[in-house]
């Protein structure tokens, strides 16, 4: 093109474009939302004199340290749907009736929501797909008053090719997305964040050398808790056998995890008495675990690493819907494949990896199946092999099924703190904060309070169900600050917030139910089978 | 929040954020809508494209490390939302597809005449970053800094660009020309 041309060009373009935007000559009023704060964003402070309605009273449960929690009446707004993952779909249910009221099915019969994440208006949704040929997509849909779900829109950004999507979570103010992403290889072991500005699409990444999980952002999108998870490589043939952790990372483990042995068959758990050291919790640390472990009998846990599944979702079911015995947990550090997702329905086709002693690496990608049965159902005590007495065992999230191979990502009972104002780039420079300790040795799902300053987590003892409850925790110093509820009938895990500190998602077995930030559960819907933590309001 | 990225305050319930919004509303929101009205092909879109964008501002006021900061997130915040409208329609977008959009397309046709609706339509075929930089640099008029701010890129990346976006213009239009 010669200079003459492209300043024809240039010319023709002005022309076109001002004329174009000549034919507008006026714009209608901004219409800028009431400045009164809206109701989900009550201080946290006022969560306090806040109550639940409870219909017909839970006594069960105990808010504070064994003060009973007077049932309350009315009051307080919940959030008026919640959504969850179900199978392939998103399921938008009343927070009131517990009701089905929309769906949104699968985008095709090879893409499948795995992950869902509410704003504080509780009428805007994101979801996150995965897809059998590793690309998956963010979508966003809103809920109308009357439970009307809109379709959804996939966004203009998202996750690269080639990797799965571990976790989502959008702040309060609905300005920030934020996703954890794994390679599909199963057997990578690293993990990023990326932080979207829903308004312009504008992405900023953080890496770290783990598998990341269970996010959750504060209400302008600041800050960002997430969890760190160990990837444990389980090979079923009756005979449970090693279990090795992750890479090494972070030095040593913090507790969290470590249950008790005892009880249960155990593993194999290197003495229980002592912490664990070897135990593969969270995969922390030491490759310590190498050594085996575990052994479980069958048809119980087997091994595992960590212990519990954080809230994440996991859609994790095995593949297989055979047998689940027993499996073995090779450690490793192994391999790579690829992954595909599978899905429900569908035959699997990946290639089975033979186990050897340490190292299995699946040669095709595999993802799980969204239709396979929990993961519990197949470990029967989760992550680390143990048995939960209470039925609600955190289970960790299946990210890849070959043949008798599963990759299990477990996180540990930390939770750490990213201020994502901050130069992107190193995950490691979030603040870590314990989570287990007096108040439970399990962790199952964190959720960050809308200013950042405080962490809640269902946590609990894995041998006494008694004290399983949701705890907060001051972000900063990782103190225990209060119990908002704690029963005996199992664990509680923490899905999400309601954005004002005052309603907590949580699921517990079969059902999903609500926490209220001044104590007392309450069931929200019972969904059959286990429900997954991939859930939001 | 902390002081250092606050300069101009919390939005939230904050009067001098509404004010300060609304003077931006009222010194940009013609010009922001004309450009979203290039990049989507109507009118109603376009104006809808921009509202959301105030209010994508107006939730994040608070973060902007510097006011000026806010035109730049505007105009981010409006290709970002083109993008999302295009793609649900389907690209090419209305231009490629009849030039004659839903809302203004009777006007418009009688308006912009041929050729205009010609370089339209070739500039909604280009891929779309080409678009967006040849937008920004020859409709708003930025600076090949600006339209590097503007689109998240590098300088060098909006400068090759454009060269690239040129060309192809220049292709589509010989080719409709001949």
């Amino acid at each position: 093109m010669t200079e003459v041309n492209v300043r024809d060009i240039i010319e023709r373009l002005r022309d076109a474009t001002s004329a174009a935007g000549e034919t507008i000559t006026e714009v209608p009023p901004l219409r800028l939302p009431d400045p009164r704060p809206r109701p989900w964003l009550t201080p946290l402070a006022a969560a306090a004199a806040v109550v639940l309605a409870i219909a017909g009273g839970v006594a069960v449960y105990r808010a504070g340290f064994g003060e009973h929690a007077a049932p309350a009446h009315g009051v307080a707004a919940l959030p008026r749907f919640f959504a969850h993952v179900a199978g392939t779909d998103v399921v938008v249910r009343s927070s009131d009736s517990g009701r089905e009221v929309g769906r949104l099915a699968a985008p095709s019969g090879r893409e499948w929501y795995a992950h869902v994440a509410a704003a504080g208006d509780n009428r805007t949704f994101y979801a996150a797909t995965e897809a059998r040929d590793c690309r998956p997509r963010l979508y966003r849909f809103t809920v109308g008053e009357g439970g009307r779900v809109t379709a959804p829109q996939a966004l203009p950004y998202g996750p690269p090719p080639g990797v799965m999507v571990t976790s989502l979570a959008v702040s309060g103010d609905g300005s920030t997305l934020a996703y954890g992403l794994q390679s599909c290889d199963p057997a990578a072991a690293a993990g990023r964040i990326t932080v979207a500005d829903t308004a312009t699409g504008r992405t900023r990444e953080w890496r770290g050398d783990r598998l990341v999980t269970g996010l959750s952002l504060s209400e302008d999108g600041r800050y960002l808790a997430f969890r760190e998870a160990g990837l444990l490589v389980v090979v079923k043939d009756g005979t449970p056998r090693t279990v090795v952790p992750a890479p090494a990372d972070d030095p040593p483990p913090q507790v969290d995890a470590d249950p008790d042995p005892a009880e249960t068959d155990v593993t194999s758990r290197p003495d229980p008495a002592a912490e664990d050291p070897a135990l593969p919790v969270d995969a922390d640390p030491a490759p310590a675990e190498a050594e085996p472990s575990p052994q479980a009998t069958p048809g119980k846990p087997t091994p595992s690493a960590s212990p519990e599944r954080s809230s994440e979702k996991s859609p994790g079911k095995s593949s297989e819907t055979s047998p689940k015995p027993s499996a073995r947990a090779t450690a490793s550090p192994a391999p790579s494949g690829a992954p595909s997702p599978v899905r429900p329905g569908e035959t699997e086709t990946v290639p089975e990896p033979t186990p050897t002693a340490s190292v299995v690496r699946p040669e095709a990608p595999i993802t799980p199946d969204p239709t396979d049965p929990p993961v519990r159902d197949s470990y029967a005590g989760g992550a680390d092999g143990l048995p939960y007495p209470a039925s609600p065992a955190p289970e960790p999230a299946v990210t890849a099924v070959a043949g008798d191979v599963r990759f299990v990502r477990v996180p540990d009972g930390r939770a750490r703190v990213l201020d994502t104002t901050t130069e992107p780039g190193d995950l490691s420079r979030s603040r870590a904060i314990t989570l287990t300790g007096s108040w439970g040795d399990v962790v199952c799902g964190v959720v960050i309070s809308p200013d950042g300053r405080r962490l809640y987590a269902g946590v609990g003892f894995r041998r006494e169900a008694a004290t399983a409850g949701v705890a907060e925790f001051d972000a900063a110093t990782g103190e225990p600050v209060r119990h908002l509820a704690r029963g005996e009938q199992g664990l509680l895990c923490l899905v999400d917030g309601d954005g004002g500190g005052t309603h907590f998602l949580v699921r517990r077995g079969a059902e999903y139910g609500v926490v209220a930030g001044s104590g007392g559960y309450r069931t929200l819907a019972a969904v059959g089978d286990e429900p997954r933590s991939a859930a939001a309001w | 929040m902390q002081a250092e990225i606050l300069d101009i305050g919390s939005s939230r319930g904050d009067p001098d954020a509404d004010d300060a919004i609304s003077a931006l509303y009222a010194e940009h929101a013609l010009g922001l809508t004309r450009l979203a009205l290039i990049m989507v092909g109507d009118r109603e879109t376009a104006e809808d494209v921009v509202q959301e964008a105030f209010l994508g501002l107006h939730r994040r006021y608070h973060r902007l490390r510097h006011p000026d900061n806010a035109l730049v997130y505007l105009r981010s915040a409006v290709l970002n939302a083109a993008r999302s409208v295009l793609r649900r329609h389907r690209l090419p977008s209305f231009f490629a597809r009849a030039y004659e959009p839903p809302v203004w397309s009777a006007e418009s046709a009688a308006m912009l005449g041929a050729e205009r609706r010609a370089v339209l339509e070739a500039l909604h075929r280009l891929p779309r970053r080409q678009r967006e930089a040849l937008v920004l640099r020859y409709y708003a008029e930025l600076s090949e800094e600006e339209t590097a701010r503007v689109m998240g890129v590098s300088r060098g990346t909006v400068k090759s660009t454009t060269h690239r976006a040129l060309a192809a213009l220049g292709r589509l239009l010989q080719e409709r020309d001949r």
